[in-house]
């Protein structure tokens, strides 16, 4: 079967010392920038391609890619700990990741979202040997309307994330498709909303948003009820840094619906990693019998993210170097370091370099088991990181954060919206106002508007266009079956004597 | 009296310390590393091209190059930041096209490209590509342009967004043969280029680093090129001016710029060493994967083709109505 084919020519192909050592030091540095606050794989990479110059095209790939999907790993750990998102694609996390370890339960949650990452891995994998050409092809008949009707479904699936009501999620969530259009208007070319400002033109850091929302208002907030002095402790013990049977059961479901959604996600260009975790998340709520539970430390809530963005990190690979389209800004990254080496990404380059291709499919597998490997001993160092000081803590934080945010613009003005972001956070927080759906308009908001009025010029104005082509009518009732699927079984107080509230104070 | 006196020697000291700094920064420059700024992210066009000759760059300077990227509004960011940073020489540009093109989009331009910098000289330039799918018919591009004459406002055309070269080129495309097409702008190139590739729009008069690919693996067809001459990449691709569009040519066109009021010596220094740099075999073949021909001038010949570039620039967008309305 031509699978196994493909799996043996991978495998030979990436089972050199040097191969083997380059997917080891990616991983081991994504991984370790994806911890630190704002430093994320874009910038890893951006300082490491050079070395990649030095070495052949298909071990500077191996390692670009170990540094890519190994952020995604490490991404979810600050999250946990300190309602701290690595990467924007794991800011979701925090909803329930962080109530977890406020329970003294940061052991499990960082195990749980391990093993997630690695399931959901190796769900795109597994659909990388499959069905790569086809899905790559699959990308290609998404048309502009199509792309609408999705923004559409990601964005009923996430009216859900709200946690003190559907009325203030939407209010976010509006006003996140409002922040989203600061910058230029793609169709008309103008400047929206930036003051005569050009560092706005652009529009607003996403990354500055995500780690002032979550997680410079969360130090705010803490510095102002008093929150630092009390801390609650957390066992290191091995047995209480491993889930327990309840958290697995809990787990399998949303971890293969997340990989599904994932790997989906991050087939279409455009779309990535951040959407595919939000869109999971929202998914489990809305079809989960006990949806109150989340954002108290639900078990769900932060393994269907987890799997789902690392599911969409490794199937972004697919319309990249089948395609030659990129889906993300890291993408065009690597894509940019292959034609420096001359080679041309696109529908031949399986059959023009299958030991490339092949072989660094079969570096996912090995890179993520060392990624598992490496991160569950780890696991109790990441926790006692808690029993540090927060005089000690916080502004060691801050300043990586403002270091990992300058070094993704070399902007000043970025540091400053951070800075705005967290104040704003902070009064959102006392309003009882959430972040997540807010962040979640912003992704979304762009794509939903550009697609929208691209839709309408190439139709010539017929809004027909969104129900006669197959894919965005698809698209369009599986929105309308989400929200009949949840006024069936309204968003109900959740039914309590769950193990996890159990434990809390 | 002696109040007078004091600032008359206050003001010689000052000079004549401040004439001895530049002297002794010209002895020794470069003394420590010099940033290369790309004002796009990492993988564009222009960070390719920087990230392709920093090693050569820095052999020939004797000093590492870092290059940091400041992207944002095509650019300008980071040439707003630079016209008006130190004179010191240790912040090289790689300025693009856009500097002659988007400065002119806002209602007050954040700079003038001829006489804001220290222009160093010039270092690729990238000429467009008109693509089609293989599937939609025409074979050159006359025949093209008899389909959209024969179908008026019917055939799509994308672009990397409003007032760009690409949508400058297509519309004056149009203009000449007196044909009618829907722009329909997209964020970026790639976007662009995809939107041909999957079928959504007809064409696009693409910059080469996203189409060349596609080009070569005959995913997209190459009709013409926008350069004067054939383009040595595709050399069996025709012009537009031998074509369908008389007297027209226009490239991207990239090169490295300093902080108005650098000194003339240390812009010599970078102009000899980047020339040196990009005659290095490596970097030629690396900017050729990446669709771009190495071109080299002095800081002289750059500065007159900019101040060139700009006036025609500023024209086109006031004539398209573009220009000033951000």
């Amino acid at each position: 079967m031509a699978v196994f084919d493909h799996i043996a020519t991978g495998f030979t192909a990436v089972f050199t010392l040097q191969k083997l050592l380059y997917c080891f030091f990616g991983v081991f540095m994504g991984m370790l920038m994806g911890v630190l606050p704002g430093i994320g794989a874009m910038a890893t990479i951006s300082m490491l391609l050079p070395i990649t110059f030095y070495v052949s095209p298909d071990v500077g790939l191996i390692m670009l890619a170990g540094i890519y999907y190994g952020a995604q790993y490490g991404g979810s750990i600050a999250s946990i700990l300190l309602n701290l998102p690595g990467t924007p694609s794991s800011a979701i996390i925090c909803l329930d990741g962080y109530p977890m370890a406020k329970q003294g339960r940061a052991g499990p949650a960082i195990f749980l979202t391990t093993v997630a990452s690695f399931l959901g891995s190796m769900f795109a994998v597994i659909l990388l040997l499959t069905i790569a050409p086809l899905a790559a092809r699959l990308a290609l008949t998404f048309g502009a309307a199509d792309y609408f009707s999705l923004m559409i479904l990601g964005l009923v699936a996430a009216a859900s994330l709200a946690r003190h009501g559907v009325a203030r999620g939407l209010a976010m969530v509006a006003v996140g498709l409002i922040l989203g259009m600061v910058g230029t208007d793609v169709t008309s070319g103008t400047y929206r909303f930036t003051f005569g400002l050009l560092d706005l033109a652009d529009g607003l850091s996403i990354i500055a948003m995500a780690m002032g929302l979550f997680g410079v208002s969360e130090i705010i907030s803490n510095l102002v009820s008093g929150a630092h002095r009390r801390r609650v402790p957390q066992s290191i013990a091995f047995r209480d840094l491993v889930p327990v049977k309840k958290d697995l059961r809990q787990s399998s479901g949303p971890v293969a619906r997340g990989g599904i959604i994932g790997a989906f996600l991050g087939i279409l260009p455009g779309t990535g990693a951040s959407i595919a975790s939000f869109v999971a998340y929202g998914f489990e709520k809305r079809i989960s019998k006990v949806p109150g539970e989340f954002g108290k430390g639900h078990v769900p809530g932060i393994v269907a993210p987890e799997s789902a963005n690392n599911a969409a990190a490794q199937a972004a690979f697919i319309p990249t170097l089948t395609l030659g389209i990129p889906g993300d800004a890291v993408m065009a990254l690597m894509m940019s370091a292959l034609i420096i080496h001359g080679i041309q990404p696109g529908p031949t380059v399986i059959e023009s370099h299958p030991d490339l291709f092949w072989g660094l499919v079969a570096s996912f597998v090995i890179g993520n088991v060392l990624l598992l490997i490496m991160n569950l001993p780890l696991i109790g160092l990441w926790v006692k990181l808690l029993t540090i000081p927060y005089r000690y803590l916080y502004p060691v934080i801050l300043v990586l954060i403002c270091v990992g945010v300058y070094a993704v613009s070399s902007n000043v003005y970025d540091v400053v919206q951070v800075f705005l972001f967290g104040i704003v956070g902070y009064l959102m927080m006392r309003a009882k106002l959430e972040p997540a759906p807010m962040l979640l308009g912003f992704v979304l908001g762009p794509l939903l508007e550009d697609n929208f009025r691209r839709a309408l010029i190439l139709s010539r104005g017929e809004l027909s266009v969104f129900v006669e082509r197959p894919i965005s009518l698809s698209l369009l009732l599986a929105s309308a079956a989400l929200i009949a699927f949840s006024l069936r079984r309204p968003v109900a107080v959740a039914a309590d004597g769950d193990q996890s509230r159990e434990v809390s104070r | 009296m002696n109040a007078i006196s004091n600032i008359v020697i206050g003001a010689i000291a000052a000079t004549m310390s401040a004439a001895g700094v530049t002297t002794a920064a010209l002895a020794e420059y470069p003394e420590r590393a010099v940033r290369m700024i790309v004002g796009s992210v990492p993988g564009s066009g222009p960070d390719v091209l920087a990230r392709s000759m920093s090693e050569e760059l820095a052999a020939a300077l004797g000093q590492p190059v870092v290059v940091e990227n400041k992207p944002g509004a095509a650019g300008n960011v980071a040439a707003a930041a630079i016209s008006r940073g130190d004179p010191d020489g240790y912040e090289i540009f790689i300025g693009t096209i856009n500097m002659a093109i988007a400065t002119w989009l806002p209602k007050e331009p954040p700079f003038d490209p001829a006489t804001d910098f220290a222009i160093v000289g010039r270092v690729a330039s990238i000429p467009d590509v008109l693509v089609v799918s293989p599937e939609l018919g025409p074979k050159s591009i006359e025949e093209l342009i008899e389909l959209a004459r024969s179908r008026p406002g019917e055939l799509n055309f994308s672009s990397p967004g409003v007032g760009s070269l690409q949508h400058m080129g297509t519309d004056t495309m149009a203009t000449m043969n007196g044909i009618e097409m829907v722009h329909v702008p997209y964020k970026g190139g790639k976007a662009a280029t995809t939107a041909v590739l999957a079928g959504e729009v007809d064409m696009f008069m693409a910059g080469m680093p996203p189409a060349i690919p596609h080009i070569k693996t005959g995913a997209l067809l190459a009709l013409a090129v926008s350069s004067a001459q054939p383009f040595p990449l595709l050399p069996d691709v025709p012009t537009f001016t031998d074509t369908v569009m008389p007297g027209y040519s226009a490239a991207a066109w990239y090169g490295l710029f300093m902080a108005k009021g650098t000194p003339d010596d240390i812009v010599a220094v970078v102009n000899a060493a980047a020339n040196q740099a990009l005659s290095d075999p490596n970097v030629i073949e690396r900017f050729a994967n990446a669709g771009a021909a190495v071109e080299t001038s002095t800081p002289e010949q750059f500065a007159e083709f900019v101040a060139a570039e700009a006036a025609r620039w500023k024209k086109n967008l006031e004539e398209l109505g573009l220009a000033g309305t951000r």
